[in-house]
C-alpha cells in the first residue's frame, strides 16, 4: 500500500516541480521547488505511518 | 545551467582519477567497502565480542556500528568534500562560466555511488548471513536522500563561506570530528548521562543515524514525526544556504 502510494505521490510532486521549473523564473524556481521538496518528504513520511497504523 | 551530463561526466572522471595508475583499478571502489565490512562486523562482533544491550545475535553490535558508519561517511565525505569544491575546481570556474551549485551536485552524486556500493556489500552480507530484513526498510531510500539534503545544504553554506575564510575547511574537519562522537554510532544513546541525552534531540545526524539502526537492528520504523521536523530543517539549511550563496556568488566568482 505504501509503495503505491509513494510513487503516486512521486508522480503528483515531480509533475508540480516540473511545471514550476518551466513556469517560474530562475530564481523564482528554486526556491520554489526547495519547499515542494520539503512537503514531498513530509508527505512521505506521514504517508508511512497512516498505512502503518 | 545546471547540466545533468556534466555532472555525470564530473563523477565519471573523479572515479577514473581516483584509481588512476593502479593495478586494480575500479575493483578498490569494491574492496575498501569489503575491509570495512570485514573490520565493522567480523573484528568488532565476533573477535572483539561486542554486544548491544537489549539485541541477541553475535552480528547485532556489527550491524548497528556498520549501519551507522556507512550513513555517517556519506554524510561528513559530503560535507568535506563540499567545503573545500570551488577552491579544487577553481581553474574550470574561471575558464568555463558553469552553475556553481553543480559542482555541489558532482560530490553529492559521486559520493551517493561509493554509499551504494557499501550498501550493496552490506545487504548481501545480511541475505547471506539469515539476517532478518525488516519491512521499514522501504524508508531507507527516503531517509537518505533526506540526509543528502542537509549535507547539501551545509556542503553549499561551507563551500561559499569557504572562499573567503579559508580557515574553514579545518574548521569543518574539526566540527565533524566532534559532530560523530556526539553521534551515537559506535556506542549507544543510553550509556550517555540523561543530560547529555536530551541534548542529543537537538543534533540532527543522530535523527539519521537513529532511523538507520531502527531499521537495520531493532526492525522497526523510524521515528516518523522527527523525521518530518528534520525534513523541515534539512530544507529550511538548504534554502538559507542557497539565498546566502546568491548574495555571494558574484564575490566567490570574483574571489577565484
Amino acid at each position: 500500500m505504501f509503495l503505491g502510494f509513494a510513487f503516486m505521490w512521486s508522480l503528483v510532486v515531480m509533475g508540480v516541480a516540473l511545471w514550476i521549473w518551466k513556469k517560474f523564473n530562475s530564481h523564482l524556481k528554486v526556491h520554489l521547488i526547495i519547499w515542494i521538496s520539503c512537503i514531498y518528504f513530509v508527505g512521505i513520511f506521514e504517508g508511512y505511518g497512516f498505512f502503518n497504523r | 545551467m545546471l547540466s545533468l551530463s556534466f555532472i555525470f561526466e564530473l563523477t565519471r572522471r573523479d572515479f577514473s582519477e581516483r584509481f588512476a595508475g593502479s593495478t586494480l583499478g575500479a575493483l578498490w571502489a569494491l574492496i575498501w567497502p569489503l575491509v570495512n565490512l570485514f573490520i565493522y562486523i567480523v573484528i568488532f562482533g565476533r573477535i572483539m565480542g561486542s554486544r548491544l544491550p537489549g539485541v541477541s545475535g553475535i552480528y547485532a553490535y556489527g550491524i548497528y556500528l556498520t549501519s551507522g558508519l556507512i550513513a555517517w561517511v556519506a554524510f561528513s565525505q559530503i560535507v568535506t568534500r563540499c567545503s573545500t569544491i570551488f577552491f579544487e575546481k577553481k581553474n574550470l570556474i574561471s575558464k568555463v562560466r558553469l552553475s556553481l551549485p553543480s559542482l555541489l551536485a558532482f560530490v553529492v552524486t559521486a559520493e551517493t555511488v561509493t554509499y551504494l556500493i557499501s550498501m550493496v556489500i552490506f545487504f548481501l552480507f545480511l541475505i547471506l548471513t539469515g539476517y532478518p530484513l525488516s519491512r521499514h526498510l522501504v524508508l531507507l531510500p527516503f531517509v537518505y536522500l533526506l540526509q543528502l539534503i542537509f549535507a547539501f545544504g551545509i556542503g553549499l553554506l561551507a563551500a561559499t563561506l569557504a572562499v573567503f575564510l579559508r580557515d574553514l575547511k579545518e574548521i569543518v574537519g574539526i566540527t565533524l570530528q566532534l559532530w560523530f562522537w556526539f553521534t551515537p554510532i559506535v556506542y549507544v544513546a543510553d550509556i550517555l548521562p540523561a543530560g547529555v541525552q536530551k541534548l542529543l534531540r537537538f543534533n540532527p545526524a543522530y535523527v539519521f543515524i537513529d532511523a538507520y539502526h531502527h531499521m537495520f537492528v531493532y526492525n522497526e520504523a523510524p521515528a516518523l514525526r522527527t523525521l518530518m521536523v528534520m525534513a523541515v530543517i534539512a530544507h529550511l539549511m538548504v534554502w538559507g544556504s542557497y539565498v546566502v550563496f546568491k548574495k555571494l556568488e558574484k564575490d566567490v566568482r570574483d574571489f577565484l
